[in-house]
């Protein structure tokens, strides 16, 4: 190049870079920038891990369940181990001696000292015949979790498939099945459970099947709601014009999407079925002795509520606990699931 | 509207017949008949089976139950009170049940229109949040954790209320089993007035008359309150199911001598005449309720009688 022109031309900036030199194809300036995909589960857990509370639900929920299944195996007792020599002794607990409620002092008396038992610890204390109550509080919760686990599983089982039938077919069948749950929802829960309890032998599998007998309809109700908003969509017709059956259409194609909020409205049953098998204990109808649910040992503390109130309050707190941490828990889900809605 | 109050009163009919069938069910399952004495000869059995009706057909047999029902005859108890008509039983505890119930369904109700009230007003403050705790607490503890607590807590340990009921003094027996059954409406209503409350304070007419210079307390009262309350109607419902529920419990930790306390008693000393008789009163008691309801939600907002017409 030449000396004026060096001077006196403007020189090109070279704007360009040597990706403009290939194929578009291979050229990623070009491509659309695409977020990373985020699957329906993570959605799900972020919107959940928002809400302080439904996670501190469900790390409570946790430590009950862990404590429901070791528990039983760590205190060194049997649940339904009677030691005569040890009855009715208030909690002792071995670091935590120092405090006032672990101390195993009751009445200004402390009764492991005054019975020469000063290397006994019963964590929770003892009930009036003379079983470790810690043993027995997990056993119980174990026993109240598995009753309502059970039924709701029962209650999705049917309650989904009755919602979805009356649903999708709708007309008389609609008609038929509606008018049947409107009737079986007039009947109070409390007295239908409570005749049943009444008839059928004491044990797990009636309480586990007077909750079933009404449980089912809350999960109906819903399942149906959603069934009658998800058969008008495209994806509906589709496969009904691919040739799919109506039973294809309602178990694989619609039930799918109605699963989130079973799982919610479950979750909101669980603490209400642990209710229903509290309440059912207390009024004598419940598992019989010497095996222990929540319910059991509130009615058996309530007993001798005024002179050893320390048997009933563990046996409360867990109930509240367990009751509280999955409404907190089932609530967080329900947003979860479903964030644009307001509540 | 007639056509939509008619649909529902046929329901609850077809419901109350549902309960008395299976109340009915349950007397005819009872192990043990009266006629148990061996020195009877079977002869002598079915003279007496044909006396009382006994060897009818079933359907026949209910009928008659249902009409001796209706007419307020509910047999009689065995074992509580030998010999006592029921219905003369359970007309006592009926009113006192019914008292303590209102009472405390009003209280709740009260208190947790208050704590909704403030709780909206002072969105996202502490109020807010004590709001939120204490009504997550009433809905998920059970009523008679509470009773079980007040009890022990501020009847025995501090001795302000009574633990156990006594005739003599009625009113302050009262306050412990008002209390625990006032946490579960309490707890339901405000966290339902909440939501509605800010809901009605952001819309555009609470607006137009905040600016036309209305007081702040009448812009509550005589505006929003009045649009806040009618959904409240819709959770009564499950309210009084949880009232109803506690009830039973809740009469019988305080000692209560209300149908609740009863049942529980009847069940316990297995009084089946008594039992079944406590819990056709508790359902009768409930479907009416709940009809009330239907009506009353239907005549505030048309669109329910509307949608139920239609489905």
């Amino acid at each position: 190049m030449s000396e004026y022109a060096e001077k006196h031309m403007p020189i090109i900036e070279n704007d360009w870079e040597d990706e403009d030199f290939v194929f578009v194809q291979e050229n990623t300036r070009l491509k659309d920038k695409v977020y990373q995909q985020t699957s329906f589960i993570r959605d799900v857990w972020n919107n959940f891990s928002k809400n302080k509370g439904a996670v501190v639900g469900l790390v409570i929920i946790t430590v009950i369940i862990l404590f429901a299944v070791f528990g039983p195996m760590i205190s060194g007792y049997r649940y339904d181990e009677i030691i005569l020599a040890e009855q009715s002794m208030p909690p002792r607990i071995p670091v935590l001696e120092k405090f006032h409620l672990f101390n195993g002092v009751e009445k200004g008396v402390n009764v492991y000292k005054d019975r020469g038992l000063t290397d006994v610890y019963h964590w929770f204390g003892t009930d009036t015949n003379g079983r470790d109550l810690f043993t027995r509080v997990w056993e119980g919760t174990r026993i109240s979790l598995s009753i309502a686990f059970i039924a709701v599983a029962i209650d999705i089982i049917i309650g989904m498939s009755y919602g979805l039938i009356s649903g999708y077919f709708g007309g008389k069948v609609d008609m038929i099945m509606q008018r049947f749950v409107e009737i079986l929802n007039g009947i109070p829960t409390l007295i239908l459970v409570t005749l049943i309890g009444l008839v059928l032998p004491p044990g797990l599998k009636t309480i586990i099947f007077a909750l079933m007998i009404t449980g089912w309809i809350g999960m109906s109700r819903i399942s149906r709601a959603e069934v009658l908003k998800l058969k008008e969509q495209e994806y509906v017709l589709a496969s009904r014009t691919l040739g799919l059956k109506s039973f294809g259409i309602i178990f694989k194609e619609i039930m799918p999407n109605i699963f989130g909020q079973l799982i919610t409205m479950a979750m909101f049953s669980v603490p209400s079925a642990i209710f229903m098998e509290a309440y059912l204990s207390f009024l004598g109808l419940g598992i019989p002795a010497p095996a222990a649910s929540l319910g059991t040992l509130i009615s058996d503390g309530y007993k001798s509520l005024t002179v050893h109130p320390y048997i009933i309050m563990s046996a409360i707190t867990v109930l509240a606990l367990l009751m509280l941490s999955f409404n907190l828990f089932a609530d967080g889900l329900r947003d979860a699931f479903d964030p644009n809605q307001k509540h | 509207m007639s056509k939509y109050i008619t649909k529902r009163v046929l329901i609850s009919i077809l419901t109350l017949l549902a309960i008395l069938f299976v109340l009915f069910l349950m007397l005819d399952f009872m192990p043990g008949s009266p006629f148990n004495d061996e020195k009877l000869t079977e002869a002598q059995k079915a003279l007496l089976y044909a006396k009382y009706g006994l060897d009818q057909p079933f359907f026949i047999r209910f009928a008659k139950y249902v009409g001796a029902v209706l007419r307020g005859d509910l047999g009689f108890s065995y074992v509580l009170n030998k010999n006592k008509a029921v219905t003369d039983m359970i007309k006592g505890p009926l009113v006192v049940s019914l008292k303590v119930g209102a009472l405390g369904m009003l209280l709740g109700t009260a208190l947790g229109l208050l704590l909704g009230i403030a709780a909206a007003l002072k969105h996202n403050t502490w109020i807010d949040t004590l709001c939120s705790i204490v009504s997550i607490l009433g809905v998920s503890v059970p009523s008679y954790v509470f009773a079980l607590l007040l009890a022990y807590f501020v009847g025995f340990k501090m001795g302000w209320i009574p633990i156990l009921y006594s005739s003599k003094n009625v009113l302050k027996s009262f306050i412990g089993p008002m209390l625990a059954l006032a946490m579960s409406p309490m707890a339901s209503v405000s966290r339902f007035t909440r939501s509605e409350m800010i809901d009605v304070l952001g819309s555009d007419y609470i607006q137009l008359v905040e600016s036309k210079g209305v007081r702040q307390s009448n812009v509550i009262l005589k505006h929003a309150l009045r649009n806040t309350l009618i959904p409240i109607i819709t959770i009564m419902g499950p309210i009084l199911v949880n009232l109803l529920t506690g009830s039973m419990v809740v009469e019988k930790v305080f000692g209560v001598p209300g149908i609740g306390t009863m049942m529980v008693t009847a069940i316990q000393s297995n009084d089946y005449n008594v039992t079944i008789a406590c819990a056709f009163v508790y359902s009768a008691m409930y479907i009416v309720m709940m009809l009330i309801i239907d009506i009353l939600y239907g005549v505030i907002d048309p669109r329910i009688r509307v949608a139920k017409e239609g489905s």
